[in-house]
């Protein structure tokens, strides 16, 4: 232990608080110049959390679904008419699937139709909520032999949730759909319009960029588009909602806000990659086969 | 006499000739001097657990917040500067936002109650909160515009609203659970 003076200590005391202002201010400074390091100690430090959350996560879960059942409990013959009265709707609609499914196999099959491959997935549990005001992720455990990389894509049960950011060893951030930079590509399944789908860190993103002779309709299926090969498409996002004339919103049919179990699919686009578009100069002319143009035909000095 | 007698069995600087506290004395205070730093960091980890609160990550920052300013002005030995730092790094951490932000902000909270704690201590309830919302305003537009200029976009103008109305509500709740923190738990004095 240093023996210091009172007045040395007292000046150390005094500094510490504008010591801390300019380190923080340095650690911003740092996160706009070395990203990847951040991200890197991120990573490590969820990468030690994410067992520990798995671990705590487990008996949240089991209290929040007990306390559901408290809440079903109250009504539960009307519930059981609801279901029962479901259940034949469903009944009804099974034996349509299974026509339309074996119709469908028989019209491939007299077309000679290459089959699209099946991507795999690998399931999740989602153990922490990485968001902050500002953005929207969530952070997953992972087994320490997976085998899943960035880019790839995030489904729960029913539709779309974002794609993964990060992957480190045990755990992998998934940026989801409603985060503030998300923009995903989609296809409007009644009005065939494609659009963007902007995040703005509500649980409705909004549509931006559709046709303006060709607006949303209310309550039309949103799907993925592959056009920027991006993503695969016709994975379901959600439908079309007016939260105000004139802004279409798209409700998820994913619950971004509770999320649990989570898909991770595979669909190999990491291996395709986008042509450059034919007009566009390369910085390097080794890279061209044909004539290249002169820098003054391509408007720069 | 009588004034310096009845102030004596109260006030803990007793000008008298005491035992040296036992080891378990000792290891009681220290610990009930870690209460703030604990509880501020349960706070922290419990609400990153994806559990459907609405308005979860804008709760977490407010509490903790909220918790700066308590502590800051009513035990600041409890509540060191490097204590306030390393906090706002875990946020930092646990949130993927652009780093040092949330760090900034818990830093200037603390500072102006450390830094004003004399005069603040002094004040009733209702001008700490009244205070309160003043700083809450400054650091809520103050992170606004630091997150947009550091991903270079200019971020919804609701969410900081959303989070200084969310904040200044839960205020007197958080207060009157840290006043009796500070008196019970937290209080480093009491056998």
């Amino acid at each position: 232990m240093i023996h210091l003076s009172i007045q040395v200590r007292q000046a150390l005391v005094k500094a510490i608080l504008p010591v801390l202002f300019l380190l923080s201010f340095l650690i911003m400074m740092l996160g706009l110049a070395q990203p990847k390091v951040v991200e890197n100690v991120r990573l490590k430090v969820t990468d030690f959390l994410a067992p520990a959350y798995a671990l705590v996560e487990q008996p949240f879960e089991k209290i929040q679904s007990f306390l559901k059942e408290l809440l079903y409990f109250g009504d539960l013959t009307a519930e059981n008419r609801r279901l029962r009265e479901e259940n034949i709707k469903l009944r009804r609609w099974y034996h349509t699937a299974m026509g339309l499914a074996e119709e469908n196999a028989t019209l491939k099959n007299q077309l000679h139709w290459i089959p699209e491959p099946t991507p795999s997935f690998v399931t999740a549990r989602v153990v922490m909520d990485a968001s902050g005001i500002y953005n929207k992720a969530v952070l997953v455990a992972l087994g320490p032999n997976h085998n899943v990389h960035s880019f790839e894509i995030v489904l729960d049960a029913s539709g779309l949730v974002g794609r993964v950011t990060e992957v480190g060893n045990r755990s992998a951030r998934i940026l989801l759909i409603n985060d503030n930079s998300s923009r995903i590509p989609v296809v409007l399944m009644a009005s065939h319009a494609q659009a963007i789908m902007a995040g703005d860190n509500s649980l409705t993103p909004r549509l931006i960029f559709y046709p303006e002779d060709n607006h949303p309709i209310e309550g039309e299926k949103v799907t993925t588009d592959s056009q920027t090969g991006a993503l695969p498409s016709g994975i379901p996002i959600g439908i079309v909602h007016y939260e105000q004339p004139g802004k279409p919103v798209v409700i998820p049919y994913a619950t971004l806000d509770n999320l649990t179990l989570v898909r991770i699919f595979d669909y190999g686009i990491n291996s395709i990659v986008a042509p450059d578009a034919p007009t566009r100069a390369l910085p390097s002319s080794r890279l061209r086969r044909g004539p290249v143009a002169k820098p003054s035909l391509l408007g720069r000095g | 006499m009588n004034n310096v007698r009845s102030n004596s069995s109260q006030s803990p600087y007793r000008p008298s000739i005491q035992p040296a506290p036992s080891y378990s004395r000792r290891l009681d205070a220290f610990v009930r001097r870690l209460v703030p730093m604990a509880i501020m960091l349960f706070v922290v980890l419990f609400l990153s657990v994806p559990i459907a609160i609405p308005g979860r990550s804008e709760m977490m920052f407010g509490i903790v917040m909220i918790s700066v300013y308590f502590w800051s002005i009513f035990r600041p030995a409890s509540m060191p500067a490097i204590g306030v730092f390393l906090l706002g790094i875990l946020i930092d951490i646990l949130n993927y936002t652009s780093p040092g932000i949330v760090i900034f902000v818990l830093l200037f909270v603390y500072g102006i109650g450390i830094t004003q704690r004399f005069r603040l201590a002094r004040l009733n309830f209702w001008m700490l909160w009244l205070i309160f919302t003043l700083i809450c305003m400054v650091v809520v537009s103050l992170q606004w515009v630091l997150t947009s200029i550091f991903s270079l976009r200019l971020m919804p103008y609701y969410l900081p609203i959303f989070e200084f109305v969310l904040t200044i509500g839960f205020y007197p709740i958080i207060f009157i659970l840290l006043m009796c923190a500070h008196r019970s738990i937290a209080n480093p004095e009491q056998v």
